[in-house]
């Protein structure tokens, strides 16, 4: 088996093992941002910090068996929509494609365009959750489809063409690049 | 949309991540060059990628932290409330492997023995420094001392199951019931099997692991009939 945990991340992984708290803090931290965002694009703002909070009990009680067969980032990830996509199973109809994301705080990063930003983040609660996980993951988070493949078990083809569609929907529901 | 746009339509995507081959990404350039309605949708996908790439990340409340370290604690205090049958099982189940073990061990030497005896005895008979059957009945004993550390927490689990089972669910009672009824059965063709073969290290083992695996259930089942009781107890 080849492992893929990164040298200065095995310490880390080790002492989150033995139950270090304040090792368990600094992984929160170096996650926390990820984690929350990813959340609150793909399961909706309104349950955000709960499935964010279920997102890191489970990676603390599941380091113990985390083997090294992917990177450590990647591993959070999968747990991290594993949870955000299950949560959207269980939740019902109704909530899906609610205008919550459009009520969350400003984005702390740079916007060029604040009103089509406001309106795409809007938008993404009203993709499908499987076109939503990926494009949060590549447009948003910046992986690529490499990562994402691993991320969600799928090929890298099936990767680029959930994104390809996804942005398809998005140019409906954003109304862009309709030429009469 | 022509057949040339629904050609191109697709690689759009990837033309703006760049993963698009060389000759592909100049063939759908030069498209773009003379068709509007692709022109339009490639910066359509442009202006929505370069938007979410633009989205920041999000805080979560400060208070997160606070509510995951309680729940981690939860978690803790919950693990540590285990039966006195799991802290026993604890404290007995390393020796028992290493016993275990341990005779397996012996057991090997005195298969390896026996092999090399009877290449040495053949040629040339002479007398044996012990008959076989003796040899046979030290491996039943080797095989009989093992089993006696097995029968052992055995017999102490089924007491401490005897306890709790008065206190489980009727369906729960039979099914405990009929499994052990099943697991012994096997015990006992496997215990036959082993009797029959006393060199015979692959039965041994079955039969070793027959015990653990009855020790486990016993275990398991204790543990889970405390849990459902305390359940009820709780409603």
């Amino acid at each position: 088996m080849k492992i893929k945990v990164a040298e200065a991340d095995q310490a880390l992984i080790e002492a989150c093992r033995q139950g270090d708290r304040r090792a368990m803090e600094a992984l929160y931290h170096r996650f926390k941002r990820r984690v929350f965002s990813m959340v609150a694009r793909i399961a909706g703002a309104q349950d955000a910090e709960e499935v964010a909070q279920e997102v890191f009990v489970r990676i603390f009680r599941g380091i113990a068996k985390f083997r090294g067969e992917s990177a450590l980032d990647t591993w959070v990830y999968r747990l991290t929509v594993n949870a955000a996509l299950t949560h959207v199973g269980r939740r019902p109809a109704r909530l899906e494609g609610e205008d919550a994301l459009a009520q969350l705080p400003a984005p702390a990063g740079p916007v060029r365009d604040p009103r089509l930003a406001a309106r795409l983040q809007s938008a993404l609660g009203d993709l499908p959750a499987g076109y939503r996980a990926v494009m949060v993951l590549h447009d948003v988070e910046g992986l690529s489809h490499e990562e994402i493949a691993e991320i969600l078990g799928c090929s890298v083809g099936t990767s680029k063409s959930q994104l390809h569609k996804a942005r398809g929907r998005m140019r409906e529901l954003l109304k862009l690049g309709d030429v009469q | 949309m022509s057949g040339r746009c629904s050609q191109i339509e697709p690689l759009l995507s990837e033309l703006e991540d760049g993963t698009l081959d060389e000759a592909r990404t100049r063939a759908v350039r030069g498209h773009l060059l003379e068709c509007d309605a692709c022109r339009a949708r490639a910066e359509a996908i442009h202006t929505i990628a370069s938007a979410a790439g633009s989205l920041g990340a999000m805080d979560p409340p400060s208070s997160m932290w606070d509510r995951i370290a309680a729940r981690l604690d939860d978690a803790e205090i919950a693990y540590s409330r285990r039966s006195r049958l799991w802290w026993w099982w604890q404290a007995f189940r390393r020796p028992l492997y290493y016993g275990g073990g341990a005779l397996a061990a012996a057991a090997l030497v005195l298969v390896l023995y026996l092999r090399d005896r009877r290449v040495d005895v053949a040629p040339a008979p002479r007398p044996a420094p012990t008959s076989p059957q003796a040899l046979l009945d030290e491996a039943l004993a080797e095989i009989e001392r093992a089993e006696s550390g097995y029968v052992s927490a055995i017999d102490d689990l089924r007491a401490i199951a005897g306890e709790e089972k008065a206190k489980w669910p009727a369906a729960m009672r039979e099914e405990f019931d009929k499994n052990l009824a099943d697991i012994d059965a096997a015990v006992e063709r496997l215990r036959a099997a082993a009797r029959r073969a006393p060199g015979n290290l692959q039965a041994q083992e079955a039969l070793y692991a027959s015990y653990r695996r009855k020790i486990d259930y016993l275990q398991e089942a204790v543990v889970r009939g405390g849990v459902q009781a305390s359940e009820r107890g709780a409603r």
